[in-house]
Formats: structure tokens, C-alpha cells, sequence
């Protein structure tokens, strides 16, 4: 049990009386790519956010490295569990390279002086996130897409153990999608981490993800290997819309019929 | 991330901050120059002059000195936690409540001491109010508690304006310099500059909090920011800041609102900095403000409020022009 990063123990879940999950048992390790699927409202982003201790559960257990996760503190918990959050707020003016910066947060050790390293982190990520002729720019200049950009490059600096990514190819055009998801599994791939993606693109979460997390709507989950989950009969109940597949180059691709 | 630019803001603030307490000491009716003031602060002559500077100028100039920090933290504090640029630190209805309170004291003909205290218990009466009702399940969400402190804020506009129209002019005049803020009446104890030391320790302190608070609390918490602890801090003491500042000069506006921006602008964005800094920019300004009142048409003497809009508005959107062009 010790091995596991995450262990989710029946956790049960509602939404103003209505169940999202019920009784969910999951072991997450590391290295390893989970989807969440599952139409909208069904529950991803909630589910996300009590991973990452943001929302009060309503029944069962979540362990980080064996522990409760309520017995831990915030800052030991963002060190090991990072969130990639749909909206982002910005209403105060702060410039790109300050943004990414925050994502050190839960590392910094003093209170008054910054640690070169962290600077040096800050730079890397933007240079890899396409974002290094920016640093300067305020945030409210950029475009969606940078903005999302940005937010996957502030939690690469934050290096977490477990990412929950929160539809992390919002805003993204079709190149970028898969540049930068490509990077970002690249990145987190080496620093043996793990991520859960919630996503509403099947084939997204088909091309990235080796496990998959199919919420059902009614509390019932199904939970696998992505061979084993996707196929149409499974997408077509969650989705609740007749979804078929075809096989193309190697992979499988799904569309609503 | 501090630079050493951000260094050198804060050099020339404390220069500026410097200044502005000379300027202050050496303005008023009774004529001081430089060499009088080194005369009377290092030789101490025990004549009119040093009466003047010791019971009159140096107080006041203290008096106004703290007054601009105050507002300035608290307003800092203020537009992080609401997530609102235009919030200030009387946006919850601090200033009403402390209105009404000195109002009243003013109304039943109750002197200078009286005042102080009775605004500072309508202040500490309106952040009880406010925050209770904003309050459900132990959680305030930003909006409630705008709402409800604006509302708060409405309500205690009507009771100034029954108390304002039924009292006598004699009466009126001290509300209106009152309600403009006005640091002639004022006094600063060594409690008020305490409250100063505390409240830059608090916002140095939790400045790396504040950084991430930016950006909301759901980001703060996930970045590992005790959100529900540093909130109800931070709420507390920025009201405390406020309703400590009320009672010295009434409600000052402007500082609270624009010095904060106005630092952001000249770059000290990082809490860590943007804290310090306000207290020198909100204190020399306020300095300098109450040295026009009371010279501009001495020996009578403006209300310091009205100055701290007439240069503070100009100034505030030079900056903003300016910093747009960029």
C-alpha cells in the first residue's frame, strides 16, 4: 500500500443531493496516466478539486503516500499534488514571469529572500511553454491559449508528484494541443510523476491516458485499462449518445454517430 | 521576485518620506526655518519655537504620518482579498459606522476624546455586522461580503445625512471636516503607532500569501496557502488598520485606494515590497497633504481630505497615462 501515491478509498461524492460518486476505489501510482471522462456536470472538476483538498468529501477516505489526506498540511500537500484549474482570476495586474514564479510557492523556504534556483526553474518552463518573449507582459494582455500556457508552465515549476488537470487543451488551437501536451507528459514523465486529466475529448484522453475513469452519471463508475473502458457501449451510456469508433493508423478514434 | 529596482523605490521613498516630514515641520503660521528646526531638534532652546514644533507640528505631522499607512496597508490588503481594484479600506462600511459613531459625539456636544472613541466603536460595531451577516457556515464569499458591506455602507450614509440635516451649523461644520478628513482635532498615541509596526509586520509577514492570494483562494489554497487562517487574519487586521485610522483623522479617502495602485504601476507588485512601500508613500503623502491644508489659505485650514482628491487624482492618472503608453 506504501507504493501507492494516491489511494482513494470508497469516496463517496454529492452535489446538492445528487450523487456523483458512489463508493469510488482507486489506487493511483507512479508514472502512471489516468483519463477522467464523462459528460458535463457529471462531476470531473469536483472530483479534482477533493483530490486536491479543495472540497469537503462525503464519505470514505483519501491517502496520499498512506496517509489522510486531512491530517496533512496545505503547503506539504501542493508540494505533492499540483491542479491545473479551468478559470483563472486576474484582476490585480502581474506580469507573466511573476505569475509562473508562484508556482515555487509551496517550496519557498524564506520568508523575505528568493532562492536563484527558482528564478532559473521559472525561466526554463517559459522558454519550454513558448512563453520566454513575454515574461514581461502583463497577464491580461495575453490570449486564452497563452494563458493556459501559462498556467500548465506554472504547474511544471511546481512539480508535484500527482497533476490533476482540469481540461488542460482549453483554449488550445489544434497544434498547441498537441505540442504542448506532448511537453507536458514529457515533463512529467520525468520527474516520475502522475496525472489525472479530466477532459470532454474522448480521443484527447485516448491519445495521452493508459488508464481511463468513466463516470457514468448516476454515482457508477467504471475504472481500467483504456482498452478495457473505451469502446462504444461503455461511451455510449455515459455520454448518453450513440458514440462509434473506428480504428485509423494504430488507434482508435470515437465520434458521435 | 524583489530586484534591486524594487530597492530603489523603496531608497527613494524613504528619501521622499524624509522630505515630506522637514516640509510638514517647517509649514505653519509660525515662521521655522531649517536651521531653526536642527536648532530646536538637537539644541533643544526651551522658547516658543520649540513649543510649537513639540506640541503642535510634530504631533500632527505623526498623527498624519500614521494615518496614510494605515489606510495604505489596509488598503492593500483590501483589493487582494475582495479581488477588486476598486475596493478600499472603507468598502466594507468601516468608515460609516465610524461615521455615525463620531457623529454622534459630535452632536451631543462631546469633545475631541469622546469623538475618537465613539467612531471607533461604530467602526468595530460595523465589522461585526458585516462579517456576521456575510458570514455562512464559518465561510464568507467575496461577493456576500462586498455586498453586504456596501449595503452597510448605504445605510450608514442615510443616518449621516439624518444626522447632518437635524443638527445645528455649528455642529456641521466639525461633521463635514469630520467626514472629509481633517487632522487638525488629531492626537497619535504610541497605541496608534504600534498598530503602524503591527500592521507592516503583519503584511511583510504574510506577503508571500498575499502574491498567491492574487490569483484567488482556490489557486492560494492549492498552492499550498492556509487560505481559511490567513483570510480571517488579514480581514481582521486590515479592518482594525482602518478603524484605527478613522479615529485619528476621520475618513481620509483616496489613499486607501490609489497608493496601493499607484505602487503597483511603479512596479512593486511583489507584497513583500508593495507593503513597505505603501507605508512610506501613504504616510509622506498624507504628510504632505496636511501641509498644503494648512497653508494653502492659513491661518484657516483645509479639510486634509480634499487634498488628498485634488492632488491624488491628477496624480494617480499621470501615472496611469503614463504607464499605459509603454
Amino acid at each position: 500500500m506504501k507504493d501507492n501515491l494516491l489511494d482513494i478509498r470508497s469516496l463517496t461524492l454529492q452535489i446538492v443531493g445528487k450523487s456523483l460518486c458512489k463508493n469510488l476505489d482507486l489506487a493511483i501510482s507512479h508514472n502512471q496516466h489516468w483519463g477522467l471522462l464523462g459528460k458535463n456536470g457529471v462531476g470531473k472538476t469536483s472530483l479534482l478539486h477533493c483530490l486536491m483538498g479543495l472540497r469537503e468529501i462525503d464519505a470514505g477516505s483519501i491517502l496520499l503516500h498512506g496517509k489522510p489526506m486531512s491530517e496533512l498540511s496545505r503547503r506539504e500537500l501542493a508540494t505533492e499534488i499540483g491542479i491545473l484549474f479551468q478559470e483563472n482570476i486576474h484582476t490585480l495586474p502581474s506580469t507573466v514571469l511573476e505569475t509562473v514564479l508562484l508556482g515555487r510557492h509551496p517550496h519557498v523556504q524564506s520568508m523575505l529572500r528568493d532562492d536563484p534556483r527558482d528564478l532559473q526553474k521559472a525561466q526554463q518552463a517559459l522558454q519550454e511553454f513558448d512563453l520566454a518573449d513575454m515574461a514581461g507582459r502583463y497577464i491580461d494582455s495575453l490570449s486564452g491559449g497563452e494563458k493556459q500556457r501559462l498556467a500548465l508552465a506554472m504547474l511544471v515549476v511546481q512539480s508535484p508528484k500527482l497533476f490533476l488537470l482540469d481540461e488542460p487543451s482549453n483554449h488550445l488551437d489544434i497544434a498547441y494541443q498537441i505540442s504542448m501536451l506532448d511537453l507536458l507528459k514529457k515533463k512529467i514523465d520525468e520527474q516520475e510523476a502522475s496525472f489525472i486529466m479530466a477532459t470532454h475529448d474522448i480521443n484527447l484522453a485516448a491519445r495521452y491516458c493508459d488508464r481511463i475513469i468513466l463516470l457514468m452519471g448516476d454515482g457508477n463508475y467504471l475504472s481500467g485499462s483504456k482498452q478495457t473502458i473505451l469502446n462504444e457501449k461503455n461511451l455510449s451510456t455515459a455520454y448518453n449518445c450513440e458514440i462509434q469508433s473506428v480504428a485509423i493508423q494504430d488507434r482508435t478514434l470515437f465520434f458521435p454517430a | 521576485m524583489i530586484s534591486s529596482r524594487h530597492l530603489m523605490l523603496l531608497g527613494l521613498l524613504a528619501l521622499l518620506t524624509l522630505a515630506s516630514l522637514i516640509v510638514s515641520l517647517l509649514s505653519g503660521s509660525v515662521d521655522l526655518g531649517l536651521s531653526d528646526l536642527i536648532a530646536v531638534l538637537f539644541g533643544s532652546p526651551d522658547n516658543l519655537q520649540a513649543q510649537v514644533l513639540y506640541e503642535i507640528r510634530i504631533p500632527r505631522t505623526l498623527a498624519a504620518f500614521t494615518t496614510g499607512g494605515l489606510l495604505a496597508i489596509s488598503g492593500v490588503i483590501m483589493q487582494v482579498l475582495l479581488r477588486n481594484p476598486l475596493a478600499d479600506p472603507y468598502i466594507l462600511g468601516i468608515s460609516g459606522g465610524a461615521a455615525v459613531g463620531a457623529l454622534s459625539a459630535i452632536l451631543l456636544g462631546l469633545g475631541g476624546w469622546w469623538v475618537s472613541n465613539s467612531a471607533f466603536l461604530g467602526a468595530l460595531f460595523s465589522i461585526l455586522i458585516v462579517f456576521g451577516l456575510a458570514n455562512k457556515f464559518g465561510k464568507w464569499s467575496v461577493t456576500r461580503l462586498l455586498l453586504t458591506g456596501v449595503v452597510m455602507s448605504a445605510g450608514w450614509g442615510a443616518v449621516i445625512n439624518i444626522l447632518l440635516t437635524t443638527s445645528s451649523s455649528n455642529n456641521v461644520q466639525s461633521m463635514l471636516f469630520w467626514l472629509m478628513g481633517d487632522l487638525s482635532q488629531s492626537s497619535v498615541t504610541i497605541g496608534h503607532a504600534m498598530l503602524l509596526a503591527s500592521g507592516l509586520l503583519i503584511g511583510v509577514y504574510f506577503a508571500r500569501a498575499l502574491n498567491v492570494l492574487i490569483r484567488g483562494e482556490l489557486v492560494a489554497s492549492a498552492l499550498g496557502v492556509n487560505v481559511e487562517t490567513v483570510r480571517v487574519i488579514l480581514y481582521f487586521s486590515a479592518s482594525l488598520l482602518t478603524a484605527s485610522a478613522v479615529t485619528i483623522a476621520g475618513s481620509v479617502g483616496f489613499v486607501g485606494l490609489i497608493i496601493p495602485h499607484m505602487l503597483r504601476l511603479l512596479g512593486a507588485r511583489d507584497h513583500r515590497i508593495l507593503i513597505p512601500s505603501s507605508v512610506l508613500l501613504g504616510g509622506s503623502f498624507l504628510v504632505i497633504a496636511d501641509s498644503l491644508a494648512r497653508s494653502i489659505i492659513a491661518p484657516q485650514q483645509l479639510p486634509v481630505g480634499v487634498i488628498t482628491a485634488v492632488i491624488g487624482v491628477p496624480a494617480f492618472l499621470i501615472i496611469l497615462r503614463s504607464t499605459i503608453k509603454q
